[in-house]
């Protein structure tokens, strides 16, 4: 089943790097700023909570910024793509009923295409940080990478799933948007987590899965400290686990595609 | 050698069909529906075919015969729902009109892209461009995204592609329709030129003239069988005289 999933990419491997290159050329075609959107979206939207919180909460912009900033990429990247499975062979429908292409790689070019965002606005994190906190730049940061695979991942695997499910049952996506936004609120990114911890509600973020593959990401690149191992390997377990559940799926329901379309 | 083997076919689509709040409350309200029951439509029903080396296979019937799907299924995109399905060679296709292109790209892009799709690698469908946008004859509409080709173009488009690639069995699916008479003649006489090419043509087709023209084998289905199976000027004549029987005027 998993060789069949990763041979069948690779058959189409050419297909799927013309299809994203192609998503990222539209995507900012005809706007005047062009590729700078995939930085300036997530960095205002940390300006706007931040200035909110810091006269609401009084909490410090320059320490609470990066932080946002930095929650906020790998969550972006992860709802983009789970909303963006939804309509992943939907929107190939074209192609999956005139070709024997490979089904598999229309969720596979959602992340792809989201993931490429998610690299530009972390070099724009990077770029602000130096700005606001120098001092914090280490080599820890390197350790963002493999928290990006994890994400990676867990994100593909969520969109796969979404493809496969939205197929069947329609209403998936606009259920799946309402759960991802009160998801928002329940992880730890617009407030700190110890904010849930003085209130006892600790166990809302550690039951959530996306706070591990959030944290992952975030903690390294912020340079100051690194996930405890524990967090590493929850998120191990839970990405994977992700990934292989919705090929598993994926591969069993390949050759109904074309008949839900 | 290329073959193409159906051997007991079956092929059931699940048909979309809820029941919905009124059709409990009102029995009876769902007497317009034609489908079984259980909301399945038997496509092709035990089917059994071979086609060899240098058929060049017509299939014609009334829509809802099972003609499209059939090809499809033969193109490996409708997986069959019980029998064995056996071919061997490279398939290039062309089905409905105007699906699977890249709206906001331009036509060198979507060439690129189909090919690729009908089983090109890069090299070789970047050879083979030129000769595709000269058989198309778009010239510089090529340049433009396709969203604003009309549907004579995206059918010149896309049967260029599907007949410069140079398959084993091609197959194609009423496709000429839409292009205007001058292009007609062209891929008339495209397809012609295929024949010695492509080792297996099967065409689905509503024109009996194409059918014995193009073709030296000509099946005739219904409801998903084959009715009769044979020479093109036999089957579309047995053919045509069960649709003056239906109709008498």
């Amino acid at each position: 089943m998993f060789s069949q999933y990763f041979r069948g990419i690779w058959r189409d491997r050419f297909i799927l790097i013309s299809l994203v290159n192609k998503d990222l050329q539209l995507k900012y075609r005809r706007s005047k700023l062009g590729v700078a959107w995939a930085v300036l979206m997530p960095l205002g939207l940390a300006i706007i909570i931040g200035a909110v919180y810091s006269v609401i909460f009084g909490v410090n912009p320059r320490e609470f910024i990066p932080l946002l900033f930095a929650g906020l990429n790998p969550w972006l990247f992860l709802s983009g793509t789970a909303d963006g499975g939804t309509m992943a062979f939907i929107g190939a429908e074209g192609y999956l009923k005139q070709t024997t292409v490979n089904a598999q790689i229309f969720p596979l070019r959602i992340a792809l295409v989201n993931f490429v965002n998610l690299l530009y606005s972390v070099l724009a994190f990077f770029t602000v940080y130096l700005f606001l906190q120098p001092g914090a730049f280490s080599a820890r940061m390197l350790l963002c990478l493999p928290g990006l695979a994890l994400l990676f991942l867990f994100s593909l695997g969520l969109a796969n799933l979404a493809a496969i499910v939205n197929l069947e049952i329609r209403d998936f996506q606009p259920l799946q948007s309402l759960i991802l936004q009160g998801l928002f609120y329940a992880t730890p990114i617009i407030y700190q987590p110890e904010m849930l911890k003085e209130k006892g509600f600790e166990l809302v973020y550690r039951i959530n899965p996306f706070y591990y593959l959030i944290d992952v990401v975030r903690t390294p690149m912020q340079g100051k400290f690194l996930p405890s191992w524990d967090i590493w390997l929850t998120a191990i377990v839970i990405a994977v686990a992700m990934f292989t559940l919705s090929v598993a799926v994926l591969m069993r329901h390949k050759k109904d595609i074309t008949f839900r379309l | 050698m290329s073959t193409i083997q159906l051997n007991d076919i079956n092929l059931v689509f699940q048909v979309w069909r809820e029941k919905r709040i009124k059709d409990i409350l009102i029995p009876g309200s769902r007497k317009f529906n034609d489908f079984h029951a259980d909301g399945t439509v038997h496509a092709l029903d035990s089917l059994n075919l071979i086609v060899h080396d240098g058929e060049r296979l017509a299939v014609i019937g009334h829509n809802g015969a099972g003609k499209s799907t059939l090809l499809k299924l033969i193109a490996g995109i409708y997986a069959p729902t019980s029998g064995q399905l056996i071919v061997n060679g490279r398939v290039s296709s062309m089905f409905e009109l105007a699906t699977g292109f890249e709206m906001e790209s331009n036509g060198w892009d979507n060439i690129y892209l189909r090919g690729l799709m009908l089983g090109e690698t890069p090299e070789s469908i970047k050879r083979k461009m030129r000769e595709i946008a000269e058989f198309s004859e778009l010239g510089d509409f090529l340049n433009m995204p396709v969203k604003y080709y009309s549907s004579g173009m995206f059918v010149r488009l896309a049967f260029s592609v599907s007949t410069t690639i140079k398959p084993d069995i091609l197959l194609l699916d009423e496709v000429v329709g839409a292009g205007d008479a001058a292009f007609l003649q062209k891929a008339n006489r495209r397809m012609h030129e295929m024949v010695d090419i492509s080792k297996i043509m099967v065409l689905v087709t509503h024109s009996m003239d194409s059918a014995c023209e193009m073709c030296n084998r000509c099946i005739w289905m219904e409801r998903g069988k084959i009715l009769m199976d044979g020479i093109p000027a036999e089957v579309t004549q047995a053919y045509l005289t069960s649709i003056k029987k239906e109709q008498p005027l």
